[in-house]
């Protein structure tokens, strides 16, 4: 099966991603208009400096906690969604066979920022939260972890922009070499 | 860019039209069309060469620089 162009792989996964899109927009609505509790969240799970951790509301003082979770929660969505949007533009041309499109380095460059900024976010919600609202067990306190693997893609999605750049440079030069 | 292609001239001054110097020549008319309408990035000496024997010119006969063009790129 070849890799791009119409019936290829990358026009399966297109499909594949727009469906993920639609379900996550539906996700990112519900939440934004269902309140917390409605919600059925009980838990937050966080990666911190020793590993994954799940806290559960109980260990949570106060009501802004919840609303702290719902917010960050409903941040992390929305920038899955933005990514989802991205990834499935960015397979509409490689899905037609056309991977040097204009558009595409900066569908990647905005994709790669989006990557990163919600790297980002989520770990100065993170921070906040456990800083602020959270309970520590026998007085240990939780260290906030940075996910380095998501700024890592980002910024390798960044350069991979400026290579469609050069990419669809090269390919006008080309087609306007009489 | 400044370099100006003036094939529309020399191809009236010939009475060439578009399709038959891109039959002659063996080049595609879309290309010439490129060509004659400044849209070319950049011309391979084989074509040049072509042209030039088709229609019995120099390159600079083609191919003049406006300094005037520079700045609108």
């Amino acid at each position: 099966m070849k890799a791009i162009g119409p019936r290829s792989i990358a026009s399966k996964l297109q499909l594949f991603v727009k469906i993920l899109f639609l379900v996550e927009i539906v996700r990112v609505l519900l939440m934004a208009l269902a309140p917390i509790d409605h919600y059925g969240l009980q838990y937050v799970s966080f990666d911190v400096g020793s590993g994954p951790v799940q806290v559960s509301f109980a260990m949570l003082r106060g009501a802004e906690a919840r609303w702290w979770i719902w917010a960050m929660e409903l941040t992390a969505r929305f920038c899955h969604a933005v990514v989802l949007y991205l990834l499935m533009r960015i397979l509409e041309p490689a899905g037609a066979g056309e991977p040097f499109h204009p558009k595409m380095p900066n569908r990647l460059r905005l994709m790669g920022y989006a990557v990163v900024a919600s790297a980002l976010l989520r770990t100065v919600f993170c921070a906040v939260l456990l800083k602020r609202w959270t309970y520590t067990a026998s007085g240990v306190g939780y260290s906030w972890a940075v996910d380095y693997d998501a700024i890592f893609l980002g910024l390798v999605l960044v350069v991979l922009a400026e290579v469609f750049c050069r990419g669809y440079a090269l390919r006008t030069e080309s087609e306007l070499t009489v | 860019m400044g370099i100006r292609v003036h094939l529309d001239r020399v191809m009236l001054e010939r009475g060439v039209s578009l399709t038959e110097l891109a039959g002659r020549v063996g080049i595609t008319l879309a290309n010439l069309s490129i060509l004659k309408s400044n849209k070319a990035k950049a011309i391979r000496f084989s074509t040049l060469d072509a042209l030039c024997k088709e229609l019995e010119c120099a390159p600079g006969d083609i191919l003049k620089y406006d300094s005037r063009g520079t700045d609108a790129e």
